[in-house]
């Protein structure tokens, strides 16, 4: 095993530095650590109108922990099942008329 | 008097499978697992993700804006490639992007990777952060926001664009 350095940078701080606060589609598949990247996100001041999560490598707890953090901030959340990931839209993706 | 409907003798034995039935599937639920009768082979499930990107690149056309983070580096099993066929935008993993993520994390260089065949002018908002394994995931390699040039050429009906997509690593200090 050899430990390798790797430069990071927060999701958040690379959106914004990009200014793409207001981004449509974000698309994480990430091999479990899908929680991880969205807890990491700012989704009060932020506008993601889609984000498309992989479920299938979280247990089930993870995987209600993230959906309720995902309610509270105004998606709803599509689970996607044994079939595909699963799929938070914003309450606002479709605007009222 | 005869009553219709199924003998009661039936009626007995099913209240019993069913009970059983749900007590599985309870107990089934309060582990996290899901039991229920296959869905026939001709159904299929509503494509929400679809439904909603192809709503996406109808309202938003080409300010559409994207960012992807891990696995998928804009070709295999990409979820957003098969969305947008023939469409205003073209998905492409970006040379740059792949150059870096090979140099950074060569473990992650797959095959599929090494047989990408790279269009130049990179096509518009291939944006691709991270890449497994899990232990090298956080590895930003490429940023692109779609712009829409005026001189990008047309290809059919594609527009390639001249992405201005660069290494994050020469873009943003971390």
């Amino acid at each position: 095993m050899v430990a390798i350095s790797v430069p990071t940078a927060r999701l958040d701080d690379i959106v914004l530095k990009h200014g793409m606060a207001d981004l449509d589609i974000l698309l994480l598949d990430t091999e479990g650590y899908d929680w991880d990247v969205i807890q990491s996100l700012n989704l009060a001041n932020t506008r993601r109108r889609m984000i498309r999560f992989e479920q299938g490598h979280m247990p089930p707890k993870m995987i209600g922990t993230m959906t309720r953090h995902l309610n509270q901030h105004g998606y709803s959340v599509y689970y996607g099942g044994y079939e595909s990931d699963s799929v938070a839209l914003r309450n606002d993706f479709i605007p009222s008329p | 008097m005869r009553v219709r409907g199924p003998p009661l003798i039936h009626l007995r034995k099913n209240r019993g499978q069913n009970s059983m039935k749900m007590w599985i599937q309870r107990t089934a639920r309060k582990y996290g697992y899901e039991i229920r009768k296959a869905p026939f082979p001709g159904f299929i499930s509503v494509p929400v993700f679809d439904l909603a990107l192809q709503y996406l690149i109808l309202v938003r056309g080409d300010r559409l804006t994207l960012i992807q983070v891990g696995a998928n580096a804009g070709r295999d099993d990409d979820p957003i490639r098969p969305g947008i066929p023939g469409g205003p935008f073209s998905l492409s993993p970006s040379p740059m992007s792949l150059k870096n993520s090979k140099q950074i994390t060569p473990q992650s260089t797959t095959e599929s990777h090494s047989k990408m065949s790279l269009r130049q002018p990179t096509p518009l908002h291939c944006t691709f952060i991270g890449s497994h394994p899990a232990p090298l995931l956080l590895t930003a390699s490429c940023h692109s926001i779609p712009q829409l040039l005026p001189n990008s050429p047309v290809s059919g009906r594609r527009i390639w664009l001249r992405s201005p997509c660069q290494p994050l690593a020469s873009t943003i200090s971390f």
